[in-house]
């Protein structure tokens, strides 16, 4: 029953991570969007493309966390992290000109994917920021704790 | 030296100590009072050693064995990890895992790791990988408060 429990424990983690990725990554994706559509003075979106947006970045949040081992969330980006940052972005892109979010516009297509690529690199430095406050704020509190010890 | 002794019916018993200078007599006394007087019994090939708590950097339990790691040393004790977790834990002991007990005075540095797990590089620059679970607790300890479990 224990096994059973930590394995459900173990998939539920994963499960929620994905979750997460996916509405960060949607929100980024549909902030792009309705960017665009402003640009084009065009003040409506679709819904359609929207439930498009939100399943690809589900898709994709599976592939980043079983495929790629969570590269927004690695210590450092080399080579396998790039080629996943590449491979998603890429996907993406690939997606969004199948589905016609940009109206198969070359240029947008195009800086979909440099925006997509600085997406995952500010969202790895973000993760790595928040990482390094906490690591300060731990080894603070291990001081406090031993000096808490030498004054009593 | 003078021992005065009050029974109390209520509140926490307590021990005062004044003193005019700190000895070693006075240390003695509050070591005993503090339990820092005690001492973990330990195998060290085939030989009984008497171990500090304090100069314990880890436990871990392998095949039913307790092993206590010391800074350059491994010895195994007769204790079970749940009990020396639970003996020595107003001082510094914590349970990282199933199967380990981390010494925190011993710790010299925390990493924070992806996916709200710690890494503990201990004095002797062996490090430690704490999973989510008990490194919740561990925060929680060093916060100084009290396990949830």
């Amino acid at each position: 029953m224990n096994k059973w429990r930590r394995r459900l424990g173990s998939f539920l983690k994963w499960e929620i991570a994905i979750e997460y990725k996916a509405c960060l990554y949607f929100s980024c994706i549909v902030f792009f969007y309705f960017v665009w559509l402003a640009c084009q003075g065009i003040y409506s979106a679709s819904v359609l493309y929207m439930v498009e947006m939100i399943l690809t970045a589900y898709f994709i949040g599976y592939m980043q966390v079983y495929v790629f081992r969570n590269f927004d969330e690695a210590e450092s980006l080399g080579k396998r992290e790039w080629t996943g940052i590449f491979f998603c972005a890429c996907v993406y892109t690939a997606v969004s000109w199948g589905f016609g979010w940009y109206a198969r516009s070359v240029a947008a297509t195009f800086l979909f994917l440099a925006f997509l690529i600085l997406c995952y690199f500010c969202i790895f430095l973000v993760n790595k920021i928040k990482r390094d406050a906490e690591t300060e704020m731990l080894n603070r509190m291990l001081a406090e704790y031993k000096e808490g010890e030498r004054d009593e | 030296m003078k021992l005065t002794m009050n029974r109390i019916v209520q509140g926490e018993d307590e021990v005062i100590i004044r003193y005019r200078e700190m000895n070693d007599r006075i240390k003695a006394i509050a070591g005993l009072v503090n339990g820092s007087g005690q001492r973990i019994c330990g195998v060290m090939e085939d030989k009984t050693v008497l171990l500090l708590p304090e100069d314990i950097f880890y436990l871990e339990s392998v095949d039913g064995t307790t092993w206590a790691y010391l800074a350059d040393q491994v010895c195994s004790v007769q204790e079970s990890l749940g009990e020396l977790a639970l003996c020595y834990e107003g001082r510094g002991f914590f349970r990282c895992a199933k199967s380990m007990v981390l010494n925190i005075y011993r710790i010299s540095y925390l990493k924070s790791e992806p996916g709200n797990r710690i890494r503990a590089t201990m004095e002797n620059g062996e490090q430690v990988m704490i999973s989510r679970k008990y490194a919740k607790r561990l925060r929680q300890v060093l916060k100084g408060g009290q396990d949830d479990e």
